[in-house]
Formats: structure tokens, sequence, C-alpha cells
């Protein structure tokens, strides 16, 4: 029996994954894909892994492949800490730790038969397009389905072949927008958030997926619920320092609620109590 | 005024230029006798893609209100490549710096795509509010809304642009 053999002892214990593809999205993000045959991951849109770079350490970070597509398992990384940027360095051929998947994932069956709104700034779009790959292939059963989403300049877009081929598809309304930008951008510039009004889409009967910053999300909750969105219907995805992925361990606790196992994904009622919260 | 593009000969008629304002997000819930009066400084017009609706330092003549098209409102150093603020687009309102001494507009506004909008004439809108208090409040308070709003977006704006997220 090799190591890539090697039966997992627990949801604590990663199993081995050879990375085969690395993906530059942007100067300081990456997709690592790995080709789970031996140990495939069944998961669902909105779902995390902990992924372990051996010698160096383990990050929470959200599945951004297709569901429906067990042979590829998709991680959408930024450098912002040591085993960020240690994956961002990793090569085809590195193995990697992965354990999962963990979380709550998108409601997804509660838009069926509504309008599904999703907004995503910056790297926040991996974490949702799982969610948009699912959607699509279930095109029938939504109403509208509509993208706005946002990044700090054109540089900073990530998934820009998904982009560039859900603005060709009729079956998505894809709205991009940046926060700066020079000439030669031809697109929108300014937040996410000031599309909200105007975008096409049936407010009472529409389900909203967001993720990003929090800021971001707080303000398109404010703009959606203003515009006639029921906060209910309106689900964020929140981020702290996940340790365990289980809800044991307590790092990644938002007062009541571990983000681990009782999210990520939230409604707006769940966590608009606790997100101005300084203390916390 | 636009240094590029000529009036529509549709704004020739007032009836459908009166039409045409009240239309407009901007002046959604206004009383019709103010629109109506509003109407009276409007003009419509259309810029091609380059055009200029509004040039840095010069003299803030009229409150714009976007029909169609993309704008973009750029700041530029001389000799450098233009920075891109933001975009506005048809349904938005375009400038406040006609209401405030010095009258001189603080940026560029450049159209990204064929424009349509309506101008209105801010010597003549200064004197109609001044004339009737309740249309001034109630012009001031529209203004104000969309600064409030836009120092909103620039501060979400500058908290995206600083922020680092951690995924």
């Amino acid at each position: 029996m090799t190591a890539l053999d090697a039966p997992t002892r627990g949801t604590l214990t990663s199993r081995p994954y050879q990375i085969t593809t690395v993906r530059h999205q942007t100067h300081d993000i990456v997709t690592v894909d790995v080709a789970p045959q031996q140990y495939p991951i069944a998961f669902r849109p909105g779902q995390f892994d902990m992924v372990y770079v051996y010698g160096v350490g383990e990050a929470a970070i959200s599945i951004s492949s297709d569901p429906a597509t067990p042979g590829l398992l998709s991680h959408t990384i930024r450098a912002v800490g040591w085993v960020t940027r240690a994956l961002n360095d990793l090569q085809p051929g590195s193995r990697i730790g992965i354990r999962g998947p963990y979380g709550r994932p998108w409601p997804l069956e509660e838009a069926e038969g509504k309008d599904l709104v999703v907004i995503a700034g910056g790297i926040g779009l991996a974490p949702v397009r799982p969610a948009i790959v699912e959607a699509l292939r279930h095109r029938e059963r939504y109403g509208r389905i509509v993208l706005l989403t946002g990044a700090r300049s054109p540089r900073d877009l990530v998934f820009r072949d998904d982009l560039d081929r859900w603005h060709a598809d009729r079956g998505i309304d894809v709205h991009v927008t940046v926060d700066s930008a020079v000439r030669g951008w031809n697109g929108r510039v300014g937040v996410v958030t000031k599309l909200i009004p105007r975008v096409p889409f049936d407010p009472e009967n529409a389900v909203v997926l967001t993720c990003g910053p929090e800021v971001m999300m707080w303000f398109s909750a404010e703009a959606l619920l203003k515009r006639g969105v029921p906060p209910e219907r309106i689900y964020v995805t929140l981020e702290r320092n996940m340790k365990c992925g289980v809800g044991t361990c307590g790092h990644c606790q938002l007062g009541p609620r571990f983000l681990c196992r009782d999210g990520p994904v939230f409604s707006w009622p769940e966590v608009t109590g606790l997100l101005g919260v300084r203390e916390l | 005024m636009p240094e590029q593009g000529q009036a529509r000969l549709t704004s020739g008629d007032p009836d459908l230029l009166r039409v045409v304002l009240a239309g407009h997000p901007f002046c959604a819930d206004l009383d019709v006798e103010h629109v109506a009066a509003m109407s009276a400084a409007t003009s419509e017009r259309e810029l091609p893609v380059g055009g200029f609706v509004l040039r840095r330092g010069q003299p803030a003549e009229a409150l714009t209100l976007l029909l169609d098209g993309d704008v973009s409102l750029e700041l530029t150093e001389p000799g450098g490549e233009p920075i891109v603020l933001e975009t506005l687009h048809g349904g938005d309102p375009l400038g406040w710096s006609w209401l405030f001494p010095p009258h001189r507009w603080a940026f560029d506004a450049r159209c990204l795509t064929p424009v349509r909008l309506l101008q209105l004439d801010a010597g003549q809108l200064r004197a109609l509010m001044s004339a009737d208090p309740v249309f001034g409040l109630a012009l001031t308070q529209r203004i104000g809304q969309q600064v409030v709003q836009r120092l909103q977006f620039t501060r979400a704006q500058l908290v995206e642009i600083t922020h680092h997220d951690r995924t």
C-alpha cells in the first residue's frame, strides 16, 4: 500500500492528493486542481475543504469546481498567509492533504422556482462558482439567474473564461464591475452593490447568494433589503480562522456559532446581529 | 454645456420633453408643476463615443440626467492616462457642482458609448429654486441624496480597494 492509498482515519485526518494543474487566475490567486480518482470527494456548492501543505499547515479553502465532475476537485486560493502562500507556490505533481467537505452549502433547492441572484466580490466568486454551474445545469428550475461580480481592478477578476462564457450564455445575466480602472477598460467602474437597484430580477421572489469581503456583503444586504428582498432569502458566506472544520476547536467561533459547522453559509437574519459587533 | 453633440430634433417638442424628464428616476415623485418648471430649462442632447459631457475646471452650467449610454468620471494629469473613478449609466444624474460655488466641474465625464442625455440649465434651475423654496428644498434633497449615496459608494470602494480578503 502506497502513501496515496492510505485510508483516512476520521474526519480530522486528511488524505493525500497529487496536484494535476495549477491555473493562475491573477497575480496572487491560483486554482489548484487535483484528480481524486482514489478518494473522490462528493460535495455540495458552498462547502469547503481543509487543505494541508505538508510541513506548513492547513487552511480552509472553498471548493470551486463543478460538483458533478468528481474527477476534478479545484480549490481557488489567494496568497495571504503562510499556508496560502505555500499553496500558491506549489507545482503540478506536488502532493497536498485534503479533508472534507465541510459546512452548510448554498440553499439552491430553496431558489428553485425563484430568481437566483449571485453577488460576488473578488475571490468571492470561487465559493459561488459551483452554485452557478449547478444552477445552469438545471436551468429550467430557476427564474432569472443573475450574477453581479466585482473586483478591485480588471487584473483582479477571477474565472475570466467562465465570465466570458456566461456572458455569451442567455441563461445567465452577468454584470461585471471594478473598483478602479484606467482607460482601456470599457466596463463598469464602481462598487458591485451599486448594481443591485438596477438589475432586473423580482426582489419578492428571489434568493440571493453573496460572497466577498464582509463590508461588501453588508452593503449588498442593505441594498437588497431596500429593494425588497426578504431578509431570510439573503445568504452570505462567512470566513474566520477555521482549524478543525468540525465545530470542536472554537477558532472560528462568531458569537454562538461555529462558522465551520453552522456555516459557512448563513441567512442574513442568522448573522446580522453578529457582524456589527466589534468585540466578536 | 457639452463641447460636442447637437440638440436632438425631438427635444423641440416640449410635451415630449416633459414626459421624458418626468420619467427619469431623478424626478420620481416630484410634483407635476415642478417637473413642468424644470422642463422649461431642459434640452435633450446626444453625444458620440469619446465626447465629453463635462470637463474638469470648466464652468458647471447644467445638471445632466443620463437617459441612455455609459459615461466615465475621470481624473487625468497632463500627459497621463486617465484614472476612471466611476462609471455612470442611463438613469443616473451627473454633476452637482452647478449647485455649489465656485460652480466648476471637479472631474471629466467622457462617453464610453453613444450617450443620450437631458441637460437642465443651472442658472434657470437656481433661479427657480430661489423663487420657490418648496421646489428648492425638493431639488436640494435629491442632490443631497445623490451626494450621500455617492459618498457611501466611494467609502465602500475605498474599503474594497484597501481590504485584503483572507481566503
